[in-house]
C-alpha cells in the first residue's frame, strides 16, 4: 500500500464570504518524494501550505500529513515536520540562541550537534538579535532549524527567498540529502530551474484550483515543441490535438507546443504530411508559461509608445 | 495524542519574552505594601531622630498606607492602575504574537493552540498570584514583627478579593484577545468586557427613560435593579467597593469561577480562531459590520438622551429621533467604507 507524506481531499478555503482561495483540491504526495508546487502569484500555494501546517483552517475538506489528520488539534502532529515559510516570523527581540533554545525544547528529535555544524557552516551569529538579522540571515536560521529537527517531511514555501545563489544551492543540496534518506520534501516555488533540478513530482495550481499533478519526467517526456511547415496553411486538425498548449506562427513555420501526448500527437502531425517537421525540447519554464496562458493567465500588453 | 494545558518550552519562551513586563508589574504592585514600608523603615533606621509621629517603627508611620489599602481598598495603584496594567498585559501577550506574526512560527512547531494560550494564561496568572502571595506574606511578616495599623484578617480579606479580581480581569482580557485579530481591537474589546457593563447600564437606563419604556411608578426600582446587576458584572467594581469586614466569600468564589470560565472560553475561541495576520479583526463576525452597528447605536443612544434632556420630552418622538440618527450614522459609515480609504 502506498504511504502518503501528504494526502489532501476536497480541500477548499474561502476567505470572508466569497473570496475562494482554494477550490476542491485533491493532492497526494508519496512518502520520500520531492514534490514541487507551481502556480502564479495568488494561486493559493501559500494558503495551502498554511492550512497543512495548521496555521489557518480549511473551509471544507480533509488533509493528512504522514498519515495524521491535520484537524487533530494536538501539536505532536508537527514534531517531525519542518516548515520554512516565505517570510520568517521569529520573535524580533529574541537572540538567535533563544529561538534555537525554544526549538531544542519543543522538538523531540532536535539534533544539537547538527545545528551547531550548520550554524558554523552558514555563518550565523547566535549572539545577534533577530531584528538585527537581514532577510537572508533569517531565512538561513529557518533552514537551519528545519534541518536540525531531523524531519520526516519538509514543507518549504519559496525556500530560496532572500538567499544568495551559493547558500540557496547548499541548502537545497542538504534537503536532497534528507530526501535520499527517506524524508519527503514538499515545496512551492516560482524558481522553475530549482524545481526542475529537485522535484520528481509536480503539481500546478491556479486560481485556487489544482490543474494537474504528475511526475516531472513524464510531463517533460510528453511535452515538446514541434515546428512544421504545411503547404496549405495550418490544418484544422491541429487545433483538436490532445494536450495542445499553443500554436505560434513565424512566417511559414508553425510552432506547435504540446503539453501532453507527445508520441500520439507526433504520429497525427506526420499523418498531415508536413513539408518540414522538427521536434524541439521545451524547458519547464516555457512549459509552465504556455500552460498558464492556456488557462487564461496572461499579462501580454501592447508595446508602450 | 493528549492535549495539554501546560508546555514547559512555551513557558520558557513566554518568560523570556515577557519577563521585563512581569518584573515591571511586580514593582508597581509592590509600591504600597512592600517598597513604601521598606522605605519608611529604612529611613527610620538611618535617621531615627528625624522622624515624626512616634518614629518610623510606629504603626501610624510605616503601616498607614497599607492599612488604608487593606481596610478600605484606598490605594489608586492597586485599585485603578493595576487592573488596567493587567488588562493590557493579557491583551499584549496574545495580540503581540499576531502583530509580529510570530504566532505563525509558534503554530508551525509541535505545540497545540490550547497549549499556546493556556501556558500564557497559567504563567501570567501564576505571576500575578505569586506577586500577591508575596505581598500578603510581607504584610503578615511585618504585622507579626511590628505594631501595625492593620489586622492579619484585613490583609487576608484584601488579598483574597484583590487576587481573584485580578485573575478574572486577566482571564477576561485574554478572552477578548483570543477572539480578536490585533492589539487595538483586542484592547477595545477588553475595555468593553471589563468596564462597559456599568456604562452600558447607565446608557440603557437613560435611554429607556427617554423612550418612556419604564412603567412610570416603577422607574426607580427598575433602574436600581439594572444598576445592581451591571455593577456586579463589572469586575473593578469589587475593588472600588471593597471594605474590610464586608467581604462576601461567595462573591470571591464566584469571581474565581468566572475567571475559570473566561479562561476555558478563551481557549475554546483561540482554538477555533483563524490566525491570519490580516484576517478578520473579530472571529465572530465581520468587524466592519460590528463597528458600524455598534457605533451607530451608541451615537444614536447618546443623541437621544441628550435631546430628551434638552427638550424635556420623552416617548415616541425620542424613539423616532434615535432611529433617524442610527440610520444617518450607518449611512455615513457605508459612504466612508465605499469611497474612503478603508484599507
Amino acid at each position: 500500500m502506498q504511504n502518503w507524506a501528504i494526502e489532501i481531499q476536497n480541500l477548499s478555503k474561502i476567505f470572508g464570504r466569497k473570496k475562494v482561495a482554494l477550490d476542491d483540491i485533491d493532492l497526494a504526495v508519496p512518502e520520500g518524494s520531492v514534490f514541487g508546487l507551481m502556480g502564479p502569484n495568488g494561486a493559493g500555494k501559500s494558503t495551502l501550505i498554511k492550512i497543512l501546517m495548521g496555521i489557518i483552517f480549511p473551509s471544507s475538506g480533509t488533509a493528512a500529513l504522514l498519515g495524521r489528520d491535520i484537524s487533530n488539534p494536538s501539536g505532536e502532529l508537527r514534531q517531525d515536520i519542518a516548515y520554512v515559510p516565505e517570510v520568517q516570523n521569529f520573535y524580533p527581540s529574541f537572540y538567535v540562541e533563544d529561538i534555537l533554545g525554544y526549538c531544542q525544547r519543543v522538538y523531540p528529535n532536535w539534533d544539537k550537534k547538527r545545528c551547531k555544524t550548520l550554524l558554523k557552516a552558514f555563518d550565523l551569529p547566535i549572539e545577534d538579535r533577530v531584528r538585527e538579522l537581514s532577510k537572508g540571515m533569517k531565512t538561513r536560521l529557518a533552514h537551519i532549524i528545519a534541518l536540525s529537527i531531523r524531519p520526516r517531511l519538509v514543507i518549504l514555501d519559496e525556500p530560496g527567498s532572500g538567499l544568495d545563489a551559493v547558500i540557496k544551492q547548499e541548502f537545497m543540496r542538504l534537503y536532497m540529502q534528507e530526501a535520499a534518506s527517506g524524508a519527503g520534501i514538499f515545496f512551492s516555488t516560482h524558481n522553475l530551474h530549482e524545481l526542475e533540478r529537485m522535484a520528481d513530482q509536480v503539481a500546478v495550481i491556479m486560481k485556487g484550483k489544482l490543474l494537474f499533478q504528475r511526475s516531472l519526467d513524464e510531463w517533460k517526456a510528453n511535452s515538446r515543441k514541434i515546428q512544421a511547415i504545411f503547404p496549405e496553411g495550418l490544418p484544422e486538425e491541429i487545433k483538436d490535438l490532445p494536450g495542445l498548449l499553443r500554436v505560434e506562427t513565424q512566417g511559414k513555420v508553425y510552432s506547435i507546443v504540446l503539453g501532453d501526448h507527445f508520441t500520439e500527437n507526433l504520429e497525427r502531425i506526420k499523418a498531415l504530411k508536413p513539408q518540414y517537421m522538427d521536434t524541439l525540447d521545451i524547458s519547464l519554464e516555457d512549459l509552465f508559461v504556455y500552460t498558464m496562458k492556456k488557462e487564461g493567465y496572461s499579462h501580454e500588453i501592447a508595446l508602450l509608445e | 495524542m493528549k492535549l495539554l494545558y501546560w508546555n514547559k518550552a512555551l513557558a520558557w519562551k513566554e518568560w523570556r519574552q515577557n519577563s521585563l513586563r512581569f518584573w515591571g508589574l511586580f514593582i508597581i504592585m509592590s509600591l504600597t505594601p512592600v517598597f513604601s514600608a521598606i522605605f519608611t523603615l529604612a529611613l527610620g533606621a538611618l535617621y531615627p531622630e528625624a522622624w515624626f509621629n512616634g518614629g518610623a517603627y510606629h504603626a501610624n508611620t510605616w503601616s498607614e498606607g497599607i492599612a488604608l489599602m487593606v481596610n478600605s481598598g484606598d490605594n489608586w495603584i492597586m485599585r485603578t492602575l493595576v487592573p488596567i496594567l493587567i488588562m493590557v498585559l493579557a491583551v499584549l501577550i496574545v495580540a503581540e504574537e499576531r502583530s509580529n506574526n510570530s504566532l505563525e512560527f509558534l503554530l508551525a512547531t509541535p505545540v497545540s493552540r490550547r497549549e499556546v494560550l493556556s501556558t500564557k494564561f497559567l504563567l501570567g496568572a501564576g505571576v500575578i498570584t505569586a506577586i500577591m502571595v508575596f505581598e500578603f506574606l510581607f504584610m503578615l511578616g511585618l504585622n507579626i514583627c511590628l505594631p501595625a495599623k492593620y489586622s492579619i484578617g484585613a490583609a487576608g480579606e484584601w488579598f483574597l478579593l484583590t487576587t481573584s479580581v485580578y485573575l478574572a480581569i486577566f482571564a477576561l482580557a485574554l478572552l477578548a484577545a483570543s477572539i480578536t485579530g490585533n492589539f487595538r481591537t483586542a484592547l477595545f474589546a477588553a475595555i468593553i468586557f471589563i468596564y462597559f457593563p456599568r456604562i452600558l447600564a447607565e446608557i440603557l437606563g437613560e435611554l429607556f427613560a427617554a423612550f418612556d419604556l419604564y412603567p412610570g411608578m416603577f422607574l426607580i426600582p427598575y433602574r436600581e435593579t439594572l444598576a445592581f446587576w451591571a455593577n456586579h458584572l463589572t469586575l473593578p467594581y469589587y475593588l472600588d467597593h471593597y471594605c474590610y469586614g464586608q467581604l462576601n466569600v461567595w462573591a470571591v468564589l464566584l469571581i474565581i469561577l468566572a475567571a475559570i470560565i473566561f479562561y476555558r472560553l478563551a481557549i475554546r475561541f483561540f482554538e477555533h480562531n483563524q490566525q491570519e495576520r490580516n484576517g478578520q479583526a473579530l472571529m465572530l463576525a465581520n468587524s466592519a459590520q460590528i463597528l458600524k452597528v455598534g457605533t451607530s447605536i451608541l451615537l444614536a443612544a447618546l443623541s437621544a438622551i441628550i435631546l430628551a434632556g434638552i427638550l424635556q420630552i420623552k416617548g415616541w418622538p425620542i424613539l423616532l429621533f434615535f432611529v433617524l440618527v442610527y440610520f444617518l450614522v450607518s449611512a455615513l459609515f457605508a459612504f466612508v467604507y465605499r469611497y474612503g480609504d478603508n484599507t
